[in-house]
């Protein structure tokens, strides 16, 4: 079985390329830093490996590190250099890269179909002559181009051909060409092609350097002394030089093979929803429309059906089991335990569908991007990477990929402080809580929905602000976001990610929701001496009313709320499905008012998130200290943000 | 008597099927799934993190 590695530009259409290829999912988005890690999958009996996308091999970013290492260590059979044709250029740079590693390297001119509205023309041929590389022009989400790539994948694997070397200016040249005439060149690890090396020793390359042994003092000094002339010489520093002449080639190489047609000025939409003032509004009245659609619209129908339909099922099926004279501990864990807890948060479901829909659209037509260019002022000006908007938007589907896409941020401490704030942005597993709250206290007032994500944003904003003040250092930097353009979403992109988010949320109802539904309603039923009792003697009662107490200041200081806030640590859901098996739904309003479902909803927002996102806190911060210091941070914010929406709620309302 | 036997022992056997299928979907997803399973010893990542090598 040989090995095809996918390699390209972030956003260069990869992972959709990847998934026609395989047959496979994988999460596609419309933005930059889609991939974190890498996937793996068959082609034609071949491995193919989707790697994250870089802009070039330099080993500054987790993403650039971890694919240079599987290119340099693992020798791929062949490099599919995935091309986005509509940025030639700047595409080939990374290209000028790959081509010195030594592997037969294929290159996917991707996106196509959008040459011809973008006025390009690439001659495909020339590009092959001048790279030495096969180029094969493919659009990988309308699935054009994809059986001659992968004939060429097929002959370039026989062949194995090796691509040309880019060359830099003469005055560079001999640097290199003595370089690797020198004997110190053979000690290079196995696997690294001696003009690559030759480069990454002009370069002062730290990883290269480390994996080498040190040089004799006549080579060292020959090399401080091409590197003094270099600079010299161009009046910069070397890597710069480098990065110079690569783009040079790169500039050449897309003048000879591309033609440019003049475009006829458009509307542009982005002047409206990147502009200073403009921006945000529009976010915020694009979410308010989410939310009215899927929560208010689509929610206010469903619900109160799928409500009926389950209380119809309970009595019916409670009564059969009456007449068949079933145990009441069996009758009472099937229709009091599972029908009611599982029932419970699957009623949520076609709002949820919509909404998931809602927001795979923003992201697939590349919306979702402006709303990470906008904020990464705000994001810096509060410590934050400006990378940590991708988790922070990420975390509006689930706060576990939200947390590990953090590894893409270099700062330690903006990469801890991103983990700790990236559980505030609501996630969907809380949705069906604010969807139960807003529908028994707040009926006809969807606009509390995006308020909701304006607190979550809020709470980022000011726990940055605070880690801001307390650092010393006070670490900054550049953020590289290229915004994509925007393209009418693909359906099937926009199917798989509705589909599994809720198919993912049904499951988790099957399965955690289920178990802890029948845990609740055995604890709710019986006393320590395991008698049969009244709620208000269970177990469950008797150990929600140890921590009650400390939720008396936020008004719903009673057991049933505090156990369901419990159970809510294995997965926020439950909670709906807790309050539903000892509560019961429609009796709500007995035990919640407007001012504490608020503080509920308040405390339930910012509180710690469930056990895996915990579990995958952890592994990011590498430490239970920090994990410790993050959940008490979070659940302190969250019960403080709780007193005072209550207080304010009471005092204005 | 044997209605009550019969109906009490199906339900049993629904709850039973019911709770032993959602055990085991948590067990199958938390030894395939993402880092969500992940261990903090040498070897005890997941399957996907094993592969990236990228667990910190």
């Amino acid at each position: 079985m040989q090995t095809i590695a996918l390699i390209g530009n972030p956003n260069c259409g990869k992972t959709t390329l990847f998934n026609t290829l395989t047959g496979t999912t994988a999460y596609v988005g419309n933005w930059p830093g889609v991939t974190v890690e890498k996937k793996e999958g068959v082609v034609n009996g071949h491995r193919i490996l989707d790697l994250p996308g870089i802009y070039s091999l330099s080993p500054y970013s987790p993403e650039e590190k971890l694919s240079r290492r599987y290119i340099l260590d693992e020798q791929p059979d062949l490099i599919i250099d995935v091309i986005d044709a509509t940025n030639l250029e700047r595409s080939l740079y990374l290209t000028t890269q790959l081509a010195e590693l030594g592997r037969p390297l294929l290159l996917a001119l991707n996106m196509e179909d959008l040459l011809e509205k973008e006025g390009i023309r690439i001659d495909g041929k020339r590009l092959s002559q001048m790279t030495g590389c096969p180029v094969v022009q493919i659009s990988a989400s309308k699935g054009t181009g994809i059986s001659s790539l992968l004939e060429e994948i097929e002959r370039s694997l026989r062949e194995k051909k090796l691509p040309m070397q880019p060359l830099f200016s003469n005055f560079i040249e001999r640097y290199i060409t003595t370089i690797i005439t020198d004997d110190y060149l053979h000690l290079i690890p196995k696997g690294r092609q001696m003009r690559w090396a030759a480069i990454k020793l002009l370069e002062a390359d730290e990883l290269f350097l480390s994996s080498m042994p040190a040089p004799p003092q006549a080579f060292q000094t020959y090399i401080e002394q091409a590197r003094k002339d270099l600079t010299e010489h161009y009046d910069d520093d070397v890597q710069a030089i480098i990065i110079d002449q690569r783009y040079k080639v790169a500039e050449h190489i897309a003048k000879d093979c591309q033609i440019k047609t003049k475009k006829e000025k458009q509307f542009n939409f982005d002047n409206l929803a990147t502009s200073k003032f403009g921006a945000i509004p529009l976010f915020i009245a694009i979410m308010a429309a989410v939310f009215y659609l899927s929560i208010g619209l689509v929610g206010g129908y469903t619900t109160g059906w799928l409500e009926s339909f389950f209380a119809f099922a309970s009595v019916h099926i409670q009564t059969f089991a009456d007449a068949m004279q079933v145990h009441p501990l069996l009758s009472g864990i099937l229709v009091d335990g599972i029908i009611a807890g599982v029932g419970a948060v699957l009623t949520f479901v076609p709002q949820l569908f919509v909404l998931f829909l809602l927001l795979s659209l923003l992201e697939d037509c590349g919306y979702m991007a402006r709303i990470a260019f906008i904020m990464d002022r705000l994001m810096r000006s509060m410590g934050l990477s400006g990378k940590s908007i991708i988790p922070l938007v990420i975390g509006t589907g689930c706060s576990v990929p939200a947390i590990m896409s953090s590894r893409t941020i270099e700062h330690q401490k903006q990469r801890e402080l991103t983990v700790i704030v990236t559980p505030f942005i609501p996630c969907g597993a809380k949705m069906p809580v604010f969807a139960l709250m807003l529908t028994y206290f707040f009926p006809g007032k969807w606009f509390i929905a995006p308020l909701i994500y304006l607190l979550g944003i809020a709470a980022v904003v000011i726990t940055g602000l605070l880690a801001r003040a307390l650092d010393k250092h006070k670490e900054t930097n550049a953020f590289i976001l290229e915004l994509p353009r925007y393209q009418i979403p693909a359906a099937k992109n926009i199917w798989l990610q509705t589909k599994d988010r809720t198919l993912g949320f049904i499951e988790k109802a099957g399965t955690i929701i289920l178990l802890s539904s029948v845990i609740i309603y055995l604890l709710s039923s019986y006393s320590f001496t395991l008698q049969a009792v009244d709620a208000e003697q269970s177990m469950l009662a008797i150990m929600g009313r140890l921590i009650s107490p400390l939720f008396a200041p936020l008004g719903f200081g009673f057991w049933q709320a505090s156990v369901a806030l419990l159970t809510g640590i294995a997965a926020k859901e439950s909670i709906v499905s807790t309050l539903s098996v000892t509560i019961g739904t429609s009796s709500l309003s007995a035990f919640f008012t407007a001012d504490t479902a608020l503080a509920y909803m308040t405390f339930i927002l910012l509180s710690s998130p469930c056990i895996a996102a915990i579990s995958a806190m952890f592994k990011e911060l590498g430490s239970k200290r920090k994990l410790l210091f993050a959940v008490l941070w979070q659940t302190g914010f969250a019960y403080v943000a709780a007193l005072l929406i209550r207080s304010a709620t009471l005092l204005f309302l | 008597m044997l209605t009550a036997i019969i109906s009490n022992t199906i339900v049993a056997l629904v709850i039973l099927a019911l709770i032993t299928f959602a055990i085991k979907t948590l067990r199958k997803h938390s030894k395939e799934e993402g880092c969500a399973s992940c261990g903090t010893k040498k070897n005890s990542a997941c399957k996907g993190c094993k592969f990236a090598d990228s667990c910190h």
